[in-house]
């Protein structure tokens, strides 16, 4: 796949611990050619809506696949979710919630507002680049990813 | 027309005057005739005495001149004398008796004349005789003109006698007619007073019994009625007049209020009004809303005489007769201090309750949350720590000699167990505040599949597995699964150092509760420990020789609880254990629900 095959993957992470972890696990894998990261929710929407520091994103591309996590400053994960989940022009992009905990009520309220997947981050190392390594997997390579059209567009 | 008793008994009694003023006038008349008739008897009497009288004159004066004439003495002649003389007298006296009988007085000028011719010829022959002349006397005497002379006048008067008499006996049966009549007239009409009497007197006598039954029913009536309002303990029933002063009184008013009824009646009700009720016009308006509407009902504060304040419940009903006019009002009282007071407190009780509730509310959102922070951030830290320990292995595991790799190991080992004592706090945490959702479910199924996992993980040791057939009960199919995942991950767990484990899955169903047991034949514990084994953290063995985090079988206690049963553990060291728990069985819930 071409470095242009818009194949980009938004991670939302505010922990460094984990963010660094979590590239680590994603770059072993050599998937994706991109990975934008968000630090905060704001962040996050910031990205979807081509605000603050993603002013100058490109029209006409949206990530592939975005990993949430779900206890965020500022704007949590639940309240992105809400946002690009009722936005016709964003509502299509696959989001995977990649967090810590399986409280119930997250889960729910993740599924409630249209979540594709929700896992939970497993304490061994292991586990978890296994877990990552298969989510490229499945939704970067086995996944047929929306089609254009699936965006209304912005 | 129907007549009402009243006119009944008036006309009666009128009736009775009427005849009875009737019979009065005609006995009175009657015995007016009666006088009169005695009267006019007695006149007749004296009339015919009075004839009588007339001949007897004659007589003498014909004895004197017969005795004359025999002897010539002038002695005899006396009685002549006297009767010459009277006899103009009796006449006379005749003459006035008989002044209203035409018929007698014309018989009386006869009389006079007889006697005058009787006197004339007596007095020729006492002449004759006188002057010495006997046979001119003889002869005039018997020519019989002086006997014949004699003879008229004793036949007139048996005549006018007659005639008196017949007078008399006309009279007399006249009179007895009229007797017989007044009688008549009189026996009937006081036999028909009588009855109209009688029939006033029954008539009146029926109204009296009607009055006296009507009397004696409204008396009974009140009795009734004052023994109700009097007997009525927990009720001040009264009587206020139309313009609120109390009427009448009872025992029961009297005990709830405080006062007798002489210091109350009379009284204006307001003084039962707390003041600044009066003030703010409370009683007139109750009056008037009870007036308006036939009834009020308050309930308040109300005033004894002592001046304590009971809650009262009142009820104001108007009062009026049949014809619609105001009597008064009935007034019926309760205390209602000891209700009103049960409510205050059941309402401080529920507001104590609502705020105990609210912190307890309150408390679980904090442990709610806690248990969030803990579930997010306890984990987080362990992951990093687990994460760049095994980068570290991975990067320079070769340039490390076997004892710091050692310690890496050591540091993972310890992560993860730390990992897997906040999942299972976690569990316990949430299995303390989670509703249970109560379904039919095949204890059998669930078992099965818990040791379908367990073979998987158990890998290649020799387990002997003795599943008996288990029951349906009502539960929640989650938190039994949990039960007996950790019961039987316990009993394959403490089983490893034998040879051949025997795990041991079954029931017992008495006469009590439905009991589910597991047995195994591993190294059990000694029973004196038995009561530490459900606390949290409570471990009976060391952690090299068996893992553990010492919250399952608090977690499981947890969760029987929850189904209303118990637990309990029977285990010998070195021989085994076995796990008891108690669950309601279907058959007695179904026969509870129907």
């Amino acid at each position: 796949m071409g470095p242009n095959s818009g194949l980009e993957i938004l991670l939302v992470e505010d922990n460094p611990d984990d963010l660094e972890l979590t590239l680590h696990a994603l770059r072993s894998d050599n998937v994706a050619n991109r990975i934008e990261v968000a630090r905060d929710g704001e962040e996050a929407l910031d990205y979807f809506y081509r605000r603050g520091r993603f002013v100058g994103r490109p029209k006409g591309s949206q990530p592939s696949l975005v990993l949430l996590d779900l206890k965020l400053p500022k704007v949590d994960g639940i309240e992105v979710l809400q946002v690009i989940k009722n936005d016709p022009a964003t509502r299509a992009i696959p989001v995977v919630v990649l967090t810590s905990s399986k409280e119930e009520i997250d889960m729910v309220m993740s599924y409630q507002l249209g979540v594709n997947s929700y896992i939970q981050k497993p304490v061994d190392f292991k586990q978890f680049r296994e877990t990552v390594k298969q989510l490229d997997l499945y939704w970067l390579v086995i996944n047929q990813p929306p089609p254009a059209k699936a965006y209304g567009d912005k | 027309m129907r007549w009402s008793l009243n006119s009944k008994i008036t006309a009666g009694f009128g009736a009775a005057l009427a005849i009875l003023a009737i019979v009065e006038f005609i006995s009175y008349r009657s015995t007016n005739q009666l006088v009169e008739t005695s009267r006019q008897l007695t006149h007749s009497q004296r009339v015919l005495e009075s004839l009588g009288a007339v001949l007897t004159t004659m007589d003498d004066a014909e004895t004197g001149q017969r005795g004359y004439m025999l002897t010539g003495k002038d002695s005899y002649l006396q009685p002549y004398d006297v009767a010459n003389a009277h006899v103009s007298e009796v006449l006379e006296s005749l003459d006035k008796l008989t002044v209203n009988n035409p018929a007698q007085q014309r018989d009386i000028s006869s009389l006079e004349s007889l006697i005058k011719q009787k006197q004339d010829e007596l007095a020729a022959t006492i002449a004759l005789r006188k002057a010495n002349k006997a046979i001119e006397a003889d002869q005039l005497v018997l020519s019989g003109k002086g006997k014949q002379a004699m003879d008229d006048v004793r036949a007139l008067l048996a005549k006018m006698q007659k005639r008196e008499k017949d007078l008399m006996d006309t009279r007399t049966s006249q009179w007895k007619a009229s007797t017989r009549r007044t009688t008549v007239v009189v026996v009937s009409g006081v036999v028909i007073a009588f009855a109209a009497l009688l029939l006033a007197i029954l008539a009146l006598n029926g109204e009296t019994s009607e009055r006296l039954r009507a009397e004696r029913a409204l008396r009974m009536s009140e009795a009734r009625m004052r023994l109700l309002v009097e007997s009525a303990r927990d009720y001040a029933i009264l009587m206020l007049d139309p313009k609120g002063r109390v009427m009448s009184w009872s025992p029961s008013a009297e005990r709830i209020k405080g006062y007798k009824a002489d210091e109350i009646i009379g009284q204006n009700w307001s003084r039962f009004f707390p003041s600044e009720d009066v003030q703010a016009g409370k009683p007139e308006r109750e009056l008037e809303k009870a007036l308006a509407e036939g009834r009020a009902e308050d309930e308040g504060w109300r005033v004894r005489k002592d001046g304590s304040q009971f809650w009262a419940n009142v009820l104001l009903t108007s009062v009026r007769d049949e014809q619609g006019v105001l009597q008064g009002f009935s007034k019926v009282t309760r205390d209602i201090t000891a209700q009103k007071q049960a409510q205050e407190e059941i309402k401080k009780l529920n507001r104590d309750l609502e705020a105990r509730n609210d912190e307890l509310e309150a408390s679980n959102k904090d442990l709610e949350g806690f248990t969030y922070s803990v579930s997010h951030d306890l984990r987080a830290p362990l992951r990093h720590i687990d994460g760049f320990s095994q980068l570290l292995a991975n990067e320079c595991g070769s340039q490390l000699s076997e004892e710091p790799r050692r310690y890496l190991t050591r540091v993972q080992s310890g992560v993860k167990q730390m990992g897997h004592l906040i999942d299972d706090l976690l569990g316990l945490a949430r299995v303390g505040r989670q509703e249970i959702k109560l379904q039919v479910t095949g204890l059998g199924s669930v078992v099965e599949q818990v040791v379908h996992e367990m073979k998987s993980e158990s890998g290649e040791r020799a387990i002997e597995w003795k599943i008996a057939s288990l029951p349906f009960v009502e539960c929640d199919p989650g938190l039994l699964k949990q039960v007996f995942t950790n019961l039987i991950s316990n009993a394959v767990k403490y089983t490893r150092p034998r040879d051949r484990a025997v795990i041991e899955v079954g029931s017992t169903n008495g006469n009590g509760p439905l009991t589910i047991f597991v047995r195994d034949n591993g190294v059990g514990f000694s029973m004196k420990y038995a009561d530490k084994l459900f606390g949290v953290f409570q471990r009976l063995h060391r952690a090299e020789d068996f893992e553990g985090t010492g919250v399952g079988l608090a977690t499981v206690q947890r969760i029987i609880q929850k189904h209303g049963g118990r637990i309990w553990v029977e285990a010998e060291l070195d021989k085994g254990a076995t796990f008891y728990f108690t669950l309601q069985p279907l058959e007695s819930q179904l026969q509870k629900t129907d």
